[in-house]
């Protein structure tokens, strides 16, 4: 207890001091100083802010999902391979953490653009009037996202794949199963908690993204934390900001349980 | 379930042909040649790193060999993959399916083989009757016991009719009392069922019980092969004598060579009247005898048909049904003689001066280095 002391007091400055202050913004009254619903009124009242909501949802889960098809293989291959192989290949699935986002985004506009690369090449193969919106839409967000988390998926299914007993496969191989029927009724149903954990890791953080779709998405692409920070330094309406904040993380929590109940104890139990 | 045995008998079921593996600089099979003849229980016998598992995983296909051919049934399957091998395997921590139920981990080699579904349900009830645990295929692995899991390896082993059966180590991890009623059971099915078993084991006494050939490897080579009495009692090596059971070694040399031969020892002459192919005298020579067959006799016994030589009591320990008396030779060498325990029975204390004796055809003689090259008498 004594050890952990310093670390407490650090999270309480840091964290549950500001957390604290953000409730109180969000359900106390300017006006009165009583408790109050008004604000969270407000929000729900306006479409607009609904539709954000909504979008927001959409984009977390898109966004997973497509992170999830682009790193299973990824973590599949990786799995395969020698320990030292795979410790150098991982640093490349590590390396979208070592450049800042605002490089990445706009080295997206460099490859994606309307006179990028793909777009180039597009011309070049299929004909001058040729051309494919990459950006400032839906899919400039996807393209962002997968980059930006795929190693949130990849590790947590890579340790799950890595951890899977080898007796199970020989087991079923020599039972006489093909490589096909042993990944999908073996290694599939066994990673699942690794890929729960990793959709988990990937919706919550997206869920916060701001950077990403305000670079790379449309005007139709606002998120909740691209609200928060527009009523934040835009039109300083921290009683709104603070709710958006508060729903935010009231998503997150709900959909960590859903996934905790769905799984049962899986997820971050012993079982594999 | 019984398959009737209608293929010729006298091509062995397995048969490892000069088969060599290495593991990078490591030998772990040095040109082995084996042949497992088809229904019998061949057990592989030896040490860690003997290479035990590395021939169970050359017959099941998990590494291919360095140099060499593997032969089941009369084909050469040396380059078919493990799935293609039509083998049942029963691994040491069962190796079932956690997320699948009893029944489906069992009716999934079935499944393999794209049988109906009325025809699955039929014989995984057929085979979890016959490891005796009917009423468990609605359960998770994971909800039975260390025993019960074993059986279900074995049932979902059984429930295609391999005709080959690897066994490593499978009751390794089970309390003694389970594992023994296990070697029975596994006995049992095998009597009954008409399988070639290939089981792997460190424990000699395991060995000893379930089997019907043993093969005791030492680093990487075959060291003797035979029936569980030839190797208990006609050793060829100092290891095969050590290995299995108990022994008492002696140093000595070969001092008169004939029908009996006798053997000039540090704490006396002895004699050995069985067979053993040394002749020429002056030759160092290690002697061998159970810790069963030897007495304790008090001072002034004589008996000239009996090994006779001095020693010291130091220790007596009653294992239940056995008691085991350790004891010092007069050149520093100790002892053990094995007795049946009989309420009452009276042992000579700790320090007192005491003969110990063997007779003649108990003693075995034993090379000082590698084996002797006759073939076991026939059983």
């Amino acid at each position: 207890m004594f050890f952990v002391t310093p670390f407490l007091i650090y999270m309480g400055i840091v964290f549950f001091i500001p957390v604290g202050l953000i409730l109180f913004t969000g359900f106390v009254s300017e006006e009165t100083g009583q408790f109050t619903f008004e604000y969270f009124q407000a929000f729900f009242t306006q479409g607009l802010y609904l539709r954000v909501l909504w979008t927001t949802i959409e984009v977390s889960f898109m966004g997973a999902l497509i992170v999830l098809l682009c790193g299973y293989p990824i973590a599949y291959y990786l799995a395969k391979q020698p320990p030292k192989r795979r410790m150098y290949l991982s640093l490349f699935v590590l390396l979208p953490f070592y450049t800042s986002i605002l490089v990445k985004s706009f080295a997206f506009v460099v490859i994606l653009g309307h006179s990028g690369a793909v777009n180039w090449l597009l011309r070049f193969f299929l004909g001058e009037d040729f051309g494919v919106q990459l950006l400032y839409n839906r899919i400039g967000v996807m393209f962002g996202i997968v980059h930006d988390m795929l190693p949130f998926i990849v590790f947590p299914i890579l340790v799950n794949l890595l951890a899977q007993n080898p007796a199970l496969h020989r087991a079923a191989e020599i039972m006489g199963a093909s490589r096909t029927r042993i990944f999908w009724q073996v290694t599939f149903p066994l990673s699942l908690p690794g890929i729960f954990a990793g959709i988990l890791l990937v919706v919550v953080r997206v869920m916060g993204q701001f950077v990403t779709p305000s670079l790379l998405g449309g005007r139709t692409d606002i998120m909740m934390a691209n609200l928060v920070d527009f009523h934040v330094n835009d039109v300083l309406d921290w009683n709104m900001a603070a709710v958006i904040s508060i729903l935010l993380a009231v998503m997150a929590g709900v959909f960590l349980v859903a996934l905790a109940r769905l799984r049962g104890a899986q997820i971050f139990g012993a079982e594999t | 379930m019984i398959r009737p045995n209608t293929a010729d008998t006298t091509t062995p079921m397995v048969w490892l042909q000069g088969v060599t593996k290495h593991y990078g600089t490591v030998v772990a099979l040095d040109e082995i040649d084996l042949e497992v003849r088809r229904s019998e229980f061949l057990t592989l016998l030896g040490p860690s790193g003997s290479g035990k598992t590395t021939i169970l995983n050359l017959i099941s296909g998990m590494v291919g060999p360095t140099a060499g051919r593997i032969w089941i049934d009369g084909k050469d399957i040396t380059e078919m993959p493990p799935n293609k091998r039509g083998l049942g395997m029963v691994f040491q921590n069962y190796a079932l399916m956690p997320h699948m139920t009893v029944f489906e981990n069992i009716a999934f080699p079935l499944r393999v083989r794209k049988l109906k579904s009325g025809v699955i349900k039929t014989k995984v009830a057929e085979v979890l009757d016959l490891v005796r645990l009917p009423e468990v295929a609605r359960r998770k692995p994971s909800e039975l016991s260390g025993g019960q899991q074993q059986r279900i390896a074995i049932a979902r082993c059984l429930v295609y009719n391999p005709s080959i059966i690897l066994m490593d180590e499978p009751l390794g991890a089970l309390d003694k009392k389970l594992r023994e009623e296990m070697q029975l059971e596994l006995k049992r099915l095998h009597a009954s069922l008409d399988i070639t078993a290939i089981y792997v084991t460190h424990d000699q006494e395991e060995a000893l019980t379930m089997s019907d050939r043993i093969v005791l490897l030492n680093d990487g080579q075959i060291e003797q092969m035979g029936t569980p009495d030839d190797l208990y009692f006609h050793p060829r090596s100092l290891f095969s004598a050590e290995f299995l059971g108990d022994s008492n070694i002696l140093s000595g040399n070969i001092e008169e060579a004939g029908p009996t031969v006798t053997i000039s020892t540090a704490v006396g002459q002895c004699r050995c009247s069985r067979a053993c192919g040394f002749a020429e005298s002056g030759t160092p020579v290690k002697i061998m005898v159970r810790p069963e067959n030897v007495f304790i006799l008090p001072p002034g016994t004589s008996d000239e048909h009996l090994n006779k030589v001095p020693a010291r009591m130091v220790d007596t320990i009653t294992f239940g049904g056995v008691i085991k008396s350790y004891l010092q030779l007069a050149d520093g060498s100790s002892m053990v003689v094995q007795e049946l325990t009989r309420a009452g029975q009276s042992v000579p204390e700790a320090g007192s001066e005491v003969y110990v004796a063997w007779s003649s055809e108990d003693t075995i003689i034993l090379p000082v280095e590698g084996r002797i090259e006759i073939p076991a008498p026939p059983s």
